[in-house]
């Protein structure tokens, strides 16, 4: 803060903080700038010795102004960039981390999206969906893309979408009302264990399935990627097999269940 | 996450410089690109936007060379530190092997480097890791502006505001002008390696 004190030392103030001022501008510390101009303009203005300045009372109102300017640029700034294609093609190799192909790709689509490279994001997401790659998960992303560059398509886009092989769509309205699953562990500390799991809640052919925190060995053998060889799943119908793969893995944030493993495993068709 | 590949001996591992907005972490990259240019096998890739400000992140890949047998690789990340990109520096953190916290010397950043130690801890809670566990190391940048008389923290402040928990080797540093970015990298790349080799076993 500064203070009066007397004439030389007011000036040596003045002139310490014009060069704080200052650096932190050149810091790219624009806010920080802006407040040690303006604590200076009302020491100046309060000073006996400098309050008729108007040269230097101008000069600091200046240095705000500019200050204030390149601040509502940066604010009012895109946030985020088109990069270029080789740009994003680093992106999807940087933050893809799942050993299986087809999870690899939906996640090098989906880091895209969340950089902010949506039109790039949406040619991977439908080229996925044409392939019958991982549907739910894809289609879900195409409409969040979608959505984030707000255009009208956001509204439009089911009808639009394209559709999965045939095959796969047959496949998926076959499997209905799934409300227990069991899980053979080929791998890891649960190697040749199996485990029941109770349906959460389904959305087509994902199930989602909780886990709690103190079964954390669990959830962490069941990683986004993990395929699931010959599941057994249990409906009130029938009881069939099939395989499937860990689309997705979240913590819940909040309610009864908070910390708990939301798992989301989409089946496979045979 | 690091890889190791065990059939042709490569371990590959991600090393992220956090830490407040504007502290200077694109610069101990910007310095490590040009002094390491020996280790450095690709350019620098930087995504910035207006004002120089990181605005995804900033990736640098280097060879350490062999160490006992093992070809090591090294990937070096910024995250960008103001605080509405948090969703950002979740994406970088994940598979994160190492941390370095770039904390800002300037007086008037104190409260800018707790919250993102604060924030550091919550997105490495978030990926399944605990900042007490994970090997980290502190610098305390910018020190060279006290020769210019701007006010600074000393370092017996930072130390006990943002180590006195975590205890981590720390170092002192300019980042403009290189001094003590070596040293934190070398000290970051110990503890990250020394820690892969445990959980990993990657020298046997």
């Amino acid at each position: 803060m500064l203070s009066v004190k007397s004439y030389m030392s007011e000036k040596e103030q003045i002139k310490r903080a014009l060069r704080e001022a200052s650096l932190y501008k050149t810091q790219g510390l624009l806010e920080e700038s802006r407040e040690k101009y303006l604590e200076l303009l009302n020491y100046i203005r309060e000073s006996q010795k400098f309050s008729t300045n108007q040269e230097l009372i101008d000069a600091v109102e200046k240095k705000i102004k500019e200050l204030e300017k390149s601040i509502q640029e940066f604010e009012q700034g895109p946030k985020t960039l088109e990069l270029s294609t080789q740009v994003q093609d680093l992106i999807k190799n940087l933050f893809t981390f799942s050993n299986t192909d087809e999870a690899a790709a939906v996640e090098g689509a989906v880091a895209l999206a969340k950089f902010g490279q949506y039109e790039r994001a949406l040619e991977e997401f439908q080229s996925l969906l044409e392939k019958g790659i991982m549907p739910v998960v894809t289609a879900k992303n195409i409409i969040r893309c979608y959505l984030s560059m707000n255009t009208p398509e956001a509204g439009e886009i089911l009808p639009a979408m394209p559709r999965a092989k045939t095959k796969r769509k047959k496949a998926q309205q076959m499997i209905i009302d799934i409300s227990g699953v069991s899980i053979r562990f080929d791998g890891g500390p649960l190697k040749g264990q199996t485990v029941d799991f109770d349906v959460d809640f389904q959305s087509s052919n994902t199930v989602s399935i909780v886990i709690s925190t103190n079964q954390k060995h669990v959830a962490d053998c069941l990683e986004p990627g993990t395929r699931l060889e010959d599941m057994q799943c249990y409906s009130p119908i029938t009881v069939f097999r099939s395989n499937g793969i860990v689309s997705r893995k979240a913590t819940i944030k909040q309610g009864p269940r908070k910390g708990d493993y939301m798992i989301d495993i989409t089946i496979e068709e045979d | 996450m690091a890889i190791f590949n065990a059939k042709n001996r490569i371990i590959e591992c991600k090393l992220v410089y956090y830490g407040p907005g504007r502290g200077g972490k694109t610069t101990n990259l910007e310095y490590i690109f040009r002094a390491f240019n020996k280790h450095t096998s690709s350019e620098m890739v930087s995504i910035n936007t207006q004002g120089d400000r990181t605005l995804f992140f900033d990736f640098l890949p280097m060879g350490l060379g062999k160490i006992r047998g093992c070809d090591v690789k090294i990937q070096l990340y910024t995250v960008p530190g103001q605080p509405k990109y948090k969703s950002t520096r979740k994406m970088v953190l994940k598979g994160v092997d190492g941390v370095v916290f770039v904390a800002d010397s300037l007086e008037i950043q104190r409260k800018a480097n707790i919250e993102s130690l604060k924030d550091l801890a919550e997105n490495l809670a978030q990926e399944n890791k605990n900042i007490f566990k994970i090997p980290l190391v502190m610098q305390y940048n910018k020190r060279d502006l006290e020769e210019k008389g701007i006010p600074l923290m000393p370092v017996e402040l930072m130390q006990r505001e943002l180590n006195s928990k975590l205890k981590v080797p720390y170092y002192e540093a300019s980042a403009l002008k290189g001094s003590g970015v070596g040293a934190t990298l070398k000290e970051a790349l110990l503890v990250t390696l020394r820690h892969l080799q445990k959980e990993l076993q990657w020298t046997k």
